[in-house]
C-alpha cells in the first residue's frame, strides 16, 4: 500500500523527489511534458530505504519570521503569505527544486506555433476544500480575478500579456496572449497564480479555500497559522503530516531557542551568524542549498563620480568579495560577478571579471581624475542586518583605496521611498530574490524600467532584453541572457557581491524537506520519522 | 468630584493633541503605505488604485477630520494592512499586554517591597550593599537582553518554560502563566531595581522623622513602627513611581513581546509603524495615551486614600 502511494507521489512530482532523494538528475525536458511516469521515478528512489517508508501522521511546527499579510493569494506580494499558501492552494504548473516546470493542476500544455495560444489540459477529479469539484471554469475565473482592476492584484502586471482565457470544455483551458512571451509559463508557477473557487473569493483573506494538500484550521494573527491534512487532496496518501503549524517568532535568537527546546521542528531560513553554532549541535540537522538570490551594492550610475565607468570598475577591483562572504556572511555564500545567482540555469560565471586588486583600483581612480579618492555615502536598509554587514565590510575595503564611505542606516519604509522610488542615493546595500525566468530578474536594468533605481542605461542591453522576452528557442535565449549578464559586469553596473545559501535547520526526525528556487515551504513531501 | 471632572476635560484636550501630533508625524515620516502593502515591484496603476481604495488620495485635513469624527463616536477606523477595525485589533491584543504588564507589576512589588525594607532596616550592612549593587545592575541591563538570557537558562537548558508564544487564559490558566512567566520577569526586573531604591530611601527618610521618634519613645514595638507608621509614608512615593513605571512597562513590552513572540499591543505597534498603517498607529497611540492619563488619574486618587493631607475635592 505504501509503495503504491509513494509511486503516486512520484507521479505528482517525480523529478523533484528523484533528484532530492537519490541525487540523480534526469535531463530537463526540452519541451513541457507531464511529469515522468512512476516507472521513471521508482528505481531512482530504491537506494534510499528511509525515503521508501515515509510515515504518516504527526504534527510539524515551522518557525516563520513574519505573520502572513492575509491568505488571499491574489491580493498580496508578502513572502510570508506565499511561504504558507503553497500548502493551501495549487497552481497550473509548479517548479521542481531545479526550477524546471512540472505539472500541478494542469497535466500537460502546449503553445500554438505562433506562440500566441497556450492550451492546458487539467487534471480531473480535483476537489476544493469545500468539497466542490474544480473545473476549467475555476481556472478562467481565477485569472479573470487576478487581472481585474477591482482586485488590484499587485502581481497583475506579470500577467498583462494575457489577452483572454477561455474554457472550451471542463478540463481544457486556453490562454490567448497579446504577444509571444517566453516567461508566460513560469509565471503560472508562482503562488500568486493560485486557482481559487469563486464562491469563496470574498473571504479568502481570512478563510482560504484551495485545492492544496492542507486546509486551514485557524489563523491567530501574529501568533500562528494552523493547517490540517486535506483528505481529498488529488494525490492519494499525500500529504503525510496530520497537522502543520506555522509559528510566528520574529526574534531570531528566540527562533533558535525554540528549535533547541523542540518547540519547533524546522527553521526554514537560519541567519548566517547562527549557522556555525547549529553545525556543532548534535541534536539538529541542516540542509544547506544555494539560495535563488543575490546580494550586491547598488550604484547610482547617473550620479557623479559614479557616472564614470572607470570609477565603477575601480569600486569592483577594490572589493574583495570572498572577504565579504567570509566576514559579513560568516562564509555562508559564494562570490558572484553579475546580476544572477549560480543556482539558475542561465548563470554565467563572471566572478573573476574583477579580481581583488587595490592597486588597479587606485590606478583607475587616478585615470578618472580622483588620485586621492573621494567621499561618498552608502545607505544601509534596516532591519536587514545581512545587508548592513555587507555594506560595512565594503566600506572598509573602499577606504583602503581612498574612497571614504559614510554609512547611513535607513528604515525600510523610508528606504523604499527615498532610494528605490526617489533614486536619491550614491551607494546602497541591497539584494534581489531570484525568479524562475531570467526576464523579470534582469528587466529592472532596462533604461526605461520604473524599477531601474540604479539608473543603468545601455542601448544594447535594452535591445537584448526585448529580444529575450519573446525568444522561444532555449539555446538562443540562453545566449541572450548570458550576453546581458556580461554587459552588466563589463559596465560595472553595481558591485555584485555574493549569492547566499539557504540553511534549513530542523530536528533529526524531520524527513523530506525540499528547498525550491522560489520562496515556498512545501510540506507535501515532509514526514516525521517518529510520527509524533 | 469637580477635580476628577476637570481632569477628564484635561484628558480630552491631551488626546486631541496626541492624535493631531501623531497624524502629523506619521505623514512627515517618509514611506508610502500602499507601496509597503504591495511591495516595490507593484505597478504605478496598482499603487494608485490601492491609495484610492484606502482613501489615502484625499487631502490630509479631510483624512484627519474624518478620523476624528469617527473617533468621537468610538470608531477608530480600519487598519490599512489588516483590513479590520482598529478597535477589534486592539481588543484582540490587549489581554496579552495587560496580563504581561499586570504580572510584571505584581512581581515587581512582591520583590521590591521586601528587598527595599530589608535594605532600609539593615542600612549600611553588607546586605544593604548587596541589594543596592543588584538593583544598580537591574537598572543597567536592558530588559530584552535579560529576556534572552532567561530563555537560554530556563527554557533552552532548564526546559522549565516555553521559549515564547502565548497560551490564552481561556485555554489554560497554567499555560498562560507559564507562557507569561519569563517575559514578566524580564520586564519587571528594571522596575524592581527602581522600586527597591525608592522604597529604601523613602523608608529611611520616613524613619528619621519626628513622628517615628515619638512612636518609638511611646514604646511602640519596632515592627509596628515600621509597618504602621513608616511604611505608610514610604508608600506614597512608591505608588507614584508604580504609576509612572506602568508607562515604561508598555514601552518595554514592545521589545519584550518581540523576544518572546507574544501577540500583544507592542507587536502591533511595531508592525503598524513599519507598515505606515496610519489609522492603526493613530488608534494605538490614542489608546495608550488614554491608558497613561487614566493611570495617572488613578494614582492621584490613590494619593488621597493613602495620605489624609491630600484631598481631591480641592
Amino acid at each position: 500500500m505504501l509503495r503504491s502511494r509513494f509511486a503516486l507521489l512520484l507521479a505528482l512530482c517525480a523529478t523533484l523527489v528523484a533528484t532530492w532523494v537519490a541525487g540523480c538528475r534526469p535531463a530537463p525536458a526540452a519541451t513541457p511534458q507531464p511529469a515522468a511516469a512512476p516507472a521513471t521515478g521508482a528505481p531512482a528512489a530504491t537506494p534510499s530505504p528511509s525515503a521508501l517508508t515515509p510515515q504518516r501522521g504527526g504534527t510539524l511546527t515551522v518557525a516563520v519570521a513574519a505573520d502572513p499579510d492575509g491568505l488571499d493569494p491574489h491580493k498580496t506580494v508578502a513572502a510570508a503569505t506565499f511561504q504558507i499558501t503553497r500548502n493551501i492552494y495549487d497552481t497550473l504548473v509548479q517548479t521542481d527544486e531545479k526550477g524546471r516546470l512540472v505539472p500541478d493542476l494542469a497535466l500537460r500544455w502546449a503553445p500554438s506555433a505562433d506562440g500566441l495560444q497556450w492550451t492546458f489540459t487539467l487534471r480531473e477529479g480535483v476537489h476544493f476544500h469545500n468539497g466542490r469539484l474544480m473545473t476549467a471554469d475555476d481556472v478562467v475565473y481565477s485569472f479573470q480575478r487576478l487581472l481585474s482592476p477591482a482586485t488590484a492584484s499587485p502581481r497583475a502586471k506579470d500577467f498583462a500579456v494575457i489577452d483572454s482565457v477561455s474554457a472550451p470544455d471542463a478540463k481544457t483551458v486556453v490562454f490567448t496572449l497579446k504577444r509571444p512571451s517566453a516567461a508566460f509559463l513560469s509565471n503560472l508557477a508562482y503562488g500568486w497564480a493560485a486557482i481559487v473557487p469563486k464562491e469563496a473569493a470574498d473571504t479568502l483573506r481570512d478563510h482560504p479555500i484551495g485545492t492544496g494538500p492542507f486546509k486551514l484550521v485557524e489563523w491567530v494573527k501574529d501568533s500562528h497559522v494552523a493547517l490540517e491534512r486535506f483528505d481529498g487532496y488529488f494525490v492519494p496518501g499525500v500529504p503525510y503530516l496530520d497537522k502543520v503549524t506555522f509559528q510566528v517568532i520574529t526574534d531570531p535568537a528566540a527562533r533558535l531557542a525554540a528549535l533547541r527546546t523542540g518547540e519547533v521542528d524546522v527553521i526554514p531560513e537560519l541567519p548566517a551568524q547562527d549557522v556555525a553554532a547549529v553545525r556543532q549541535d548534535p541534536g539538529l540537522k541542516m540542509v544547506e542549498v544555494p539560495f535563488n538570490g543575490i546580494q550586491y551594492i547598488a550604484v547610482n550610475n547617473k550620479m557623479p563620480p559614479f557616472d564614470n565607468l572607470k570609477v565603477r570598475q575601480a569600486l569592483n577591483y577594490a572589493v574583495d568579495k570572498q572577504a565579504v562572504v567570509d566576514v559579513a556572511q560568516f562564509g555562508i555564500g559564494v562570490p558572484i560577478g553579475s546580476h544572477m545567482p549560480p543556482v539558475t540555469d542561465y548563470y554565467v560565471d563572471l566572478s573573476k571579471r574583477y579580481p581583488y586588486d587595490p592597486a588597479k583600483a587606485k590606478q583607475l581612480l587616478a585615470e578618472a581624475g580622483y588620485p586621492d579618492g573621494f567621499e561618498t555615502t552608502m545607505i544601509l536598509p534596516q532591519p536587514y542586518d545581512y545587508h548592513i554587514r555587507n555594506g560595512q565590510v565594503v566600506a572598509e575595503q573602499l577606504a583602503k583605496v581612498g574612497i571614504k564611505v559614510k554609512l547611513e542606516t535607513m528604515e525600510w519604509g523610508t528606504w523604499l521611498q527615498q532610494v528605490y522610488n526617489g533614486r536619491q542615493f550614491a551607494l546602497t546595500a541591497i539584494g534581489a530574490t531570484g525568479r524562475l525566468d531570467p526576464e523579470p530578474f534582469l528587466s529592472p536594468y532596462v533604461s526605461t524600467s520604473a524599477e531601474n533605481m540604479r539608473n543603468y542605461a545601455n542601448k544594447t542591453f535594452d535591445e537584448l532584453a526585448a529580444q529575450g522576452s519573446v525568444e522561444a528557442d532555449p539555446a538562443k535565449r540562453h545566449a541572450i541572457y548570458a550576453q546581458m549578464q556580461t554587459l552588466l559586469a563589463d559596465d560595472a553596473a553595481a558591485i555584485f557581491l555574493l549569492a547566499p545559501l539557504s540553511s534549513v535547520t530542523m530536528q533529526k526526525d524531520v524527513q523530506g524537506w525540499v528547498v525550491y528556487p522560489i520562496d515556498i515551504y512545501d510540506l507535501r513531501t515532509v514526514w516525521k520519522a517518529n510520527g509524533r | 468630584m469637580g477635580y476628577i471632572l476637570r481632569r477628564l476635560c484635561g484628558l480630552a484636550v491631551t488626546l486631541f493633541l496626541v492624535s493631531l501630533i501623531t497624524f502629523a508625524v506619521v505623514h512627515i515620516l517618509p514611506g508610502d503605505p500602499a507601496m509597503l502593502i504591495l511591495g516595490h515591484e507593484a505597478s504605478p496603476e496598482a499603487l494608485a488604485g490601492l491609495r484610492a481604495s484606502l482613501g489615502l488620495d484625499r487631502p490630509l485635513p479631510v483624512q484627519y477630520l474624518e478620523w476624528l469624527g469617527g473617533a468621537l463616536h468610538g470608531d477608530l477606523g480600519q487598519s490599512l494592512r489588516h483590513r479590520l477595525p482598529v478597535s477589534q485589533l486592539i481588543a484582540e491584543r490587549l489581554p496579552v499586554t495587560a496580563s504581561l504588564a499586570g504580572l510584571a507589576t505584581l512581581l515587581a512589588l512582591a520583590l521590591a517591597l521586601p528587598l527595599g525594607i530589608v535594605a532600609a532596616v539593615k542600612e549600611g550592612t553588607a546586605l544593604d550593599l548587596l541589594v543596592l549593587v543588584a538593583s544598580q545592575a537591574g537598572l543597567a541591563l536592558p530588559a530584552f537582553w535579560i529576556g534572552i538570557l532567561l530563555i537560554l537558562a530556563l527554557a533552552v537548558w532548564g526546559r522549565m518554560f516555553p521559549t515564547g508564544g502565548y497560551v490564552p487564559w481561556s485555554q489554560s490558566v497554567a499555560g498562560a502563566l507559564r507562557s507569561l512567566a519569563l517575559p514578566a520577569v524580564a520586564l519587571s526586573l528594571p522596575m524592581v531595581a527602581v522600586l527597591v531604591r525608592l522604597v529604601r530611601s523613602a523608608l529611611l527618610e520616613e524613619l528619621g522623622r519626628d513622628h517615628i521618634r515619638t512612636a518609638r519613645a511611646k514604646g511602640v514595638p519596632e515592627r509596628l513602627v515600621l509597618v504602621r507608621h513608616a511604611l505608610r509614608g514610604a508608600l506614597i512615593p512608591t505608588v507614584t513611581m508604580v504609576g509612572l513605571q506602568l508607562g515604561f512597562l508598555l514601552g518595554g513590552s514592545i521589545v519584550i513581546e518581540q523576544v518572546f513572540a507574544l501577540p500583544g499591543l507592542g507587536r502591533l505597534v511595531l508592525s503598524a509603524i513599519a507598515n505606515r498603517d496610519v489609522p492603526l498607529i493613530q488608534g494605538l497611540v490614542v489608546f495608550i495615551a488614554t491608558l497613561a492619563v487614566l493611570i495617572n488619574l488613578g494614582v492621584d486618587v490613590l494619593y488621597a486614600v493613602l495620605d489624609p493631607r491630600v484631598s481631591i475635592s480641592k
